[in-house]
C-alpha cells in the first residue's frame, strides 16, 4: 500500500492541532531512539537509499549537458511539456472540486457503506494504471457504457485531451482525498461544533471554519495530485493514445523518444526528476520543517 | 428565558431532568464520567438523546418529532479549550456569532467590540489566537459566546485549563457576566459553584442525586462527592438508635460498623442515612483508645499529604488532620494500621438522598 501523503499525519500532541495554543506534550521530536539500532538495520537502510539514488545518478551521468537546452526546447518536447502542464493543472482542479467533498463526506458523515466507499475511492492507488485506462475506455470509449450515448450528442472523449485529463484525475484523486480526509480526522470537529453553537449554518461552518483549517492539507494534497497527474503514463496511453499536441504528454514523449533519440529522452527525464524534487521539497520539506517550528 | 430538560441516553447511562429558571445559573457537578459533559452536548445539539424533551423559552429544542440543529438552538457552548478559530483575529472571532446570524458586518464588529470590552479583552482584539495566552484566549472565547447572544449559555469547565493564577481573575469576570443570565456550568471546583452558581445539581452515574444552593450542599453534604467537595468525611449507611450502621462498598470502612452521632432531624431506624464530620475532628491513634464516648474506626493509612498548616492523613474515603509534630510522634506512614477516633458530638447524621 502507498502510505499517506505528506501533511496528513495527525497533530503531534494528539490534540486538535492546527494552531491550538496548547503546548506539545513533553518530548520533542529528534530526541527519541536513544537506545540505538542494530548495525544491520543501517546496512539495509543504506541499501534502500542506494536503490533510489543510484538509478537517478546513473541517468544524470548519461545526460548530454551540452545539448540539454536544445533537446528540452525542441518542438516535440515543448508541445509535450505544455500539454502535460495544462492537463495536470486541469485534472488537479477536477480532483480539488470532486475530492474535497468526497473527503468531507468520508470524514464527517456516517452512513452505511461509508467504509466501502472509502475503499472504492482509494482503489486507483493500488490499481495498475493500465487497468484504469481500460476501465475508462469501457466507460467513455466509442463502444463504452456512456461513450455510445455521448457519441449521439456528438461528444467524443476517448483519444482527446479531455481523456488525458480524465485519466489523470482518475489516478490522482485518491491522493487529494487521503490528504484532506486525514487532516479532517486529526483536527476533529470541535471547531465546527463551536461554530455551530454560535449560530453558524452548515454552509457558513464549511466556508469560514472547515475550509480555512484545511488549507495546509489542501495545499499538500494539491501538490501531490499535480505530481501524480504529471507523471501519469499507463492510463493515458491506454485511454487517450499518443497524438502529438493532443494526448502526448511528457512521460509518453519520453517513452517514444527512447527509441529514436535517447539523448532527448534522458534530458526530458531529468526535467521530470527536477519537477519531482521541487514537489517533494514543497510537501515533505514543509511539514518536516513544521515539525520543529510548529507555532 | 427558562429552560427545562428531560433526557435519557443509554450509551452514557444518562437519565436526567432539570429546570433552569430565567436568569439562573445552574452548576452541574459530579465525579468524572458522571455524564456532565454529555448533558451539555445534548442541550447544544451535538449529541442526540434516546428520549426526552428540551424546551428553551417556549421553543422545543428536541422532543417528539422535532430536533433543532445546533445552529438554530440559540445555545452557545463554551468549553475548557477556547477553540478560537486560528485564522481569525480575536475581534473577528467575537464577531463570528453575530455575522453567522446575519448581522451586517459593521454592526457585528460593533457588537464584538462591546463584548470584548465586557470581557476585559479590548486590547486583544487585533491578535490572532496563536498570539494569546490561555487566559487571554478564554476571555476572547467568553466574549465570543456572549456576542452570539444565546438564550442559554453552556460552560464546560471553563476555568479548568487555566493557570491557578489566571483562573480567579477570569472567574470574577464570569461572575459579573453571568449575573442575571440563564446558564449551565459544568465544574469540578467548589469555588466555581459558590461564586458563579445559584443552584448546584450533583450528577452520579448519569442521574441527578442531589441539588440545592451551594451553601446548602456544603453545609449538609449527602454524598461522598459533595462531602469531598466541602472537605468533609462522610459515611453512608442505615439509621440506627443513636447514629447509623455503615453500609457496604465504602473503602476503608467495615460494613456494619456503628457510627454514633447527632441526627439533624428525626430518622426511622433502617432508613438510609449519612454521617458527616470534619477531618479536623478526627484524632489519630496508634493503639485502640479506650473509655471515651468516641467512634473508633480501624483504618489503614493510604497517604499523607500536606495541607495548610497541617498534614492530612487519608485512609480509604476518610481523612484526618494532624499536626506535623503529631504525625512524626505517631510514626504515621502509608500502609500502617491505625485508629481514627471522632466524638459522637462531632458527627452529624442526615437522611440520605433518595437515589
Amino acid at each position: 500500500m502507498t502510505t499517506g501523503p505528506a501533511g496528513t499525519r495527525p497533530a503531534q500532541d494528539g490534540t486538535a492541532g492546527l494552531g491550538t495554543p496548547l503546548p506539545p506534550a513533553g518530548r520533542q521530536s529528534g530526541q527519541q531512539g536513544t537506545t540505538g539500532l542494530p548495525a544491520a538495520v543501517f546496512i539495509f537502510a543504506a541499501a534502500g537509499t542506494v536503490l533510489v539514488l543510484l538509478p537517478l545518478l546513473a541517468m544524470a551521468l548519461r545526460v548530454d549537458w551540452a545539448g540539454f537546452w536544445p533537446l528540452v526546447t525542441s518542438d516535440g518536447a515543448l508541445a509535450a511539456l505544455g500539454l502535460s502542464l495544462r492537463t495536470a493543472t486541469a485534472s488537479t482542479l477536477v480532483c480539488l472540486l470532486l475530492g474535497t467533498p468526497l473527503a468531507l463526506v468520508l470524514a464527517r458523515s456516517s452512513f452505511p457503506g461509508r467504509k466501502l466507499l472509502r475503499a472504492v475511492v482509494l482503489l486507483p492507488l493500488v490499481l495498475p494504471p493500465v487497468v484504469g485506462g481500460m476501465a475508462l475506455l469501457y466507460t467513455f470509449g466509442r463502444q463504452g457504457l456512456l461513450g455510445s450515448t455521448l457519441e449521439l450528442w456528438g461528444i467524443q472523449i476517448a483519444f482527446s485531451t479531455t481523456a488525458v485529463v480524465l485519466a489523470q484525475s482518475f489516478v490522482a484523486l485518491p491522493f487529494l482525498v487521503l490528504s484532506v480526509e486525514a487532516s479532517l480526522r486529526s483536527s476533529g470537529s470541535r471547531y465546527e461544533q463551536a461554530a455551530a453553537t454560535l449560530g453558524a449554518r452548515p454552509a457558513t461552518v464549511l466556508r469560514r471554519v472547515t475550509l480555512p483549517l484545511l488549507l495546509p492539507a489542501l495545499a499538500s494534497g494539491t501538490v501531490l495530485c499535480f505530481a501524480r497527474a504529471l507523471g501519469e503514463f499507463g492510463a493515458t496511453l491506454t485511454f487517450a493514445g499518443s497524438l502529438t499536441g493532443v494526448t502526448r504528454t511528457l512521460p509518453l514523449e519520453i517513452y517514444l523518444q527512447r527509441e529514436t533519440d535517447p539523448d532527448a529522452a534522458v534530458a526530458l527525464s531529468m526535467l521530470l526528476v527536477a519537477a519531482a524534487v521541487v514537489i517533494v521539497a514543497l510537501t515533505y520539506g514543509r511539514t518536516g520543517l513544521g515539525k520543529g517550528a510548529r507555532r | 428565558m427558562s429552560f427545562t430538560l428531560r433526557a435519557t441516553l443509554a450509551e452514557r447511562q444518562l437519565d436526567v431532568g432539570f429546570k433552569v429558571n430565567d436568569g439562573e445559573t445552574v452548576a452541574l457537578m459530579g465525579a468524572n464520567g458522571a455524564g456532565k459533559s454529555s448533558v451539555l452536548a445534548i442541550i447544544a445539539g451535538l449529541v442526540r438523546p434516546d428520549h426526552g424533551e428540551a424546551v428553551l423559552d417556549g421553543r422545543v429544542l428536541f422532543g417528539t418529532g422535532t430536533v433543532l440543529p445546533p445552529h438554530r438552538r440559540s445555545v452557545a457552548l463554551l468549553s475548557q479549550d477556547a477553540l478560537l478559530f486560528p485564522q481569525l483575529s480575536a475581534l473577528e472571532n467575537v464577531a463570528f456569532g453575530p455575522r453567522s446570524q446575519g448581522v451586517p458586518k459593521r454592526a457585528a464588529r460593533k457588537r464584538a467590540v462591546e463584548w470584548l470590552a465586557e470581557a476585559e479583552a479590548t486590547h486583544l482584539s487585533p491578535r490572532r489566537p496563536a498570539e494569546l495566552s490561555g487566559g487571554q484566549a478564554q476571555r476572547v472565547a467568553i466574549a465570543r459566546a456572549l456576542a452570539a447572544e444565546p438564550d442559554l449559555l453552556l460552560l464546560d469547565e471553563p476555568l479548568a485549563a487555566l493557570d491557578a493564577t489566571v483562573a480567579p481573575v477570569i472567574r470574577r469576570m464570569l461572575r459579573r457576566v453571568l449575573a442575571g443570565r440563564s446558564a449551565v456550568i459544568v465544574t469540578h471546583d467548589i469555588l466555581d459553584a459558590l461564586l458563579l452558581a445559584d443552584r448546584v445539581l450533583v450528577l452520579e452515574h448519569g442521574r441527578v442525586v442531589e441539588q440545592g444552593t451551594p451553601k446548602q450542599l456544603i453545609a449538609h453534604p449527602r454524598s461522598a462527592f459533595t462531602a469531598e467537595l466541602a472537605g468533609l468525611n462522610v459515611i453512608g449507611g442505615t439509621a440506627a438508635a443513636d447514629g447509623l450502621l455503615a453500609g457496604e462498598g465504602q473503602p476503608g470502612i467495615r460494613a456494619g460498623s456503628p457510627v454514633a452521632g447527632t441526627a439533624v432531624q428525626p430518622l426511622e431506624p433502617g432508613e438510609s442515612a449519612v454521617a458527616a464530620f470534619r477531618p479536623a475532628a478526627v484524632s489519630v491513634f496508634a493503639e485502640r483508645p479506650h473509655g471515651s464516648p468516641r467512634n473508633v474506626l480501624a483504618v489503614t493509612v493510604d497517604d499523607l499529604e500536606p495541607a495548610a498548616g497541617h498534614l492530612k492523613v487519608r485512609a480509604g474515603q476518610l481523612a484526618a488532620e494532624v499536626t506535623a509534630a503529631a504525625a512524626a510522634e505517631l510514626d504515621i506512614y502509608p500502609g500502617r494500621s491505625m485508629f481514627f477516633a471522632v466524638k459522637a458530638a462531632e458527627v452529624s447524621i442526615y437522611p440520605a438522598k433518595s437515589a
